[in-house]
């Protein structure tokens, strides 16, 4: 089985699976198109994940790697946010810092189905609540200028989703 | 392995206000049109991407309130979908609507609005794709004959309740020219037609000419057309590839089966078929009252 070596931002060097590492687009790219060549026991640096996220990730990718290709533009799945896997669902117990985290270090890894999943779990918690609440849960600080969150509520009420 | 790791990523605390844009609107295009309208209620850079405003209508009906028109009047949104009924006519806000979003517009609607002025508003619209105008008025608008200004982006026009031997108004997307016809020559990619309410002049021999881009064409008017005026109608249409008859017609059989010869590759769908008015049914539930000697093997 072939290995190739990440390091992260912090320095940590983590041995990981080819194909599990090919789960990132990233990677993936670096590996086929720039041409790095994994057998010569350099790490492919990381610099924008640490090492506590990578591992994370790895753990999501392990389990993941043998997931078939989803399809493609399917608007009705894109839009629901009820198909989390369970498995997904537990990974994603995690407190915001680490999921935002997560997040941000799966878009440099261009890992679109950790993506998906992690938007899908942050719609959930937007879903059905006031903007008060929203900003409550994610402590957003509201940085209207005094009026305008009256102007936007007064707007909002005569626009209506187009058909 | 010191601790300074994990010093770094509390330094870091990356909250939900760090997610890059394409991220957030990913998340945001999970969620439904009322959690997006409370979305962008929670700070100004989600005002400006939970709704996206390809999907958002804005609809001003039977409002009396001048600070509402002062507010979309000054909002920096460009709205591409604008429809507006019943509204105060003499301060002109259809006007100055229009005009505030005339280069995002890309469908309007406009219906009882007894202002005199808004249709010199629609000439030229880079963007408009649809036009449904319901007014019974008829403004012969000389800044309008003047503008010679097409829409040359509409895809879909609905006229309704407009006085048929005069459409002059018109000419504001159309050419110097007071025969809609000849306007919609002017209009490349117009592909539907829907007329409500008043029935265009086809009497009238300066309306004899052909629009062959015109691909659907739906008929509910109040006037009752005759066999002549449906073959007229497969003629100046001779692109049409479905049309649709919602009102009572004084057609016969005969003359049905003259304009599908005309058109054979156009489906015919034509409702009540000479009844008196009383009875016709409603195009909810007409789906049986196609013509009385004709199967319904043509309708799609």
């Amino acid at each position: 089985m072939s290995t190739i070596k990440l390091e992260t931002s912090d320095g940590v060097k983590f041995t990981v699976k080819t194909q599990v590492a090919k789960c990132s687009g990233t990677i993936r790219t670096m590996l086929e198109d720039i041409g790095i060549n994994p057998q010569d026991g350099e790490a492919i640096p990381l610099s924008n994940v640490h090492s506590t996220i990578l591992q994370k990730i790895l753990v999501w990718a392990e389990h993941h790697v043998d997931d078939p290709e989803p399809p493609r533009d399917d608007a009705d799945a894109a839009k629901r946010t009820d198909d989390i896997c369970s498995w997904d669902e537990d990974f994603l117990k995690v407190d915001q810092r680490t999921l935002f985290d997560v997040m941000l270090a799966a878009n440099y890894l261009d890992m679109k189905q950790l993506i998906a999943v992690c938007c899908k779990t942050v719609a959930n918690m937007i879903k059905g609540k006031t903007a008060d609440q929203i900003r409550k849960t994610f402590n957003i600080e509201n940085d209207f200028p005094p009026g305008d969150e009256d102007k936007i509520r007064l707007r909002n009420q005569f626009c209506e989703e187009r058909r | 392995m010191s601790n300074l790791p994990d010093d770094n990523i509390n330094a870091e605390l990356p909250t939900i206000l760090d997610l890059p844009t394409e991220i957030l609107e990913i998340i945001f295009s999970h969620l439904q049109f009322k959690d997006r309208m409370s979305a962008s209620l929670v700070c100004r850079r989600w005002s400006g991407t939970a709704i996206p405003l390809r999907k958002v209508l804005l609809k001003i009906a039977g409002c009396w309130d001048r600070s509402v028109y002062g507010t979309f009047l000054a909002s920096d949104r460009p709205y591409r979908h604008l429809e507006v009924h019943n509204i105060v006519s003499e301060i002109r806000y259809t006007s100055k609507l229009i005009s505030k979003f005339r280069d995002s517009l890309e469908t309007l609607e406009v219906e009882s609005v007894y202002e005199r002025n808004w249709m010199n508003e629609l000439g030229g619209l880079p963007r408009l794709q649809e036009l449904c105008l319901k007014c019974p008025l008829v403004v012969k608008s000389p800044a309008a004959w003047r503008a010679k200004r097409p829409c040359r982006s509409m895809r879909s026009l609905t006229i309704d309740e407009i006085d048929g031997s005069d459409f002059a108004f018109l000419n504001a997307f159309g050419v110097l020219n007071d025969r809609l016809l000849q306007d919609l020559k002017a209009l490349p990619k117009l592909r539907d037609i829907k007329f409500t309410g008043k029935m265009l002049d086809l009497n009238d021999p300066a309306e004899s000419a052909t629009i062959d881009q015109i691909q659907k064409v739906e008929l509910r008017t109040s006037v009752r057309i005759d066999d002549d005026q449906l073959l007229q109608l497969t003629k100046v249409f001779p692109a049409m590839d479905s049309f649709l008859i919602g009102c009572i017609t004084n057609c016969t059989a005969a003359g049905v089966e003259a304009a599908k010869k005309q058109l054979p590759k156009c489906s015919f769908q034509i409702y009540g078929h000479r009844a008196p008015v009383y009875s016709v049914k409603t195009w909810s539930d007409s789906e049986s009252t196609d013509l009385d000697t004709d199967s319904d093997s043509d309708f799609s």
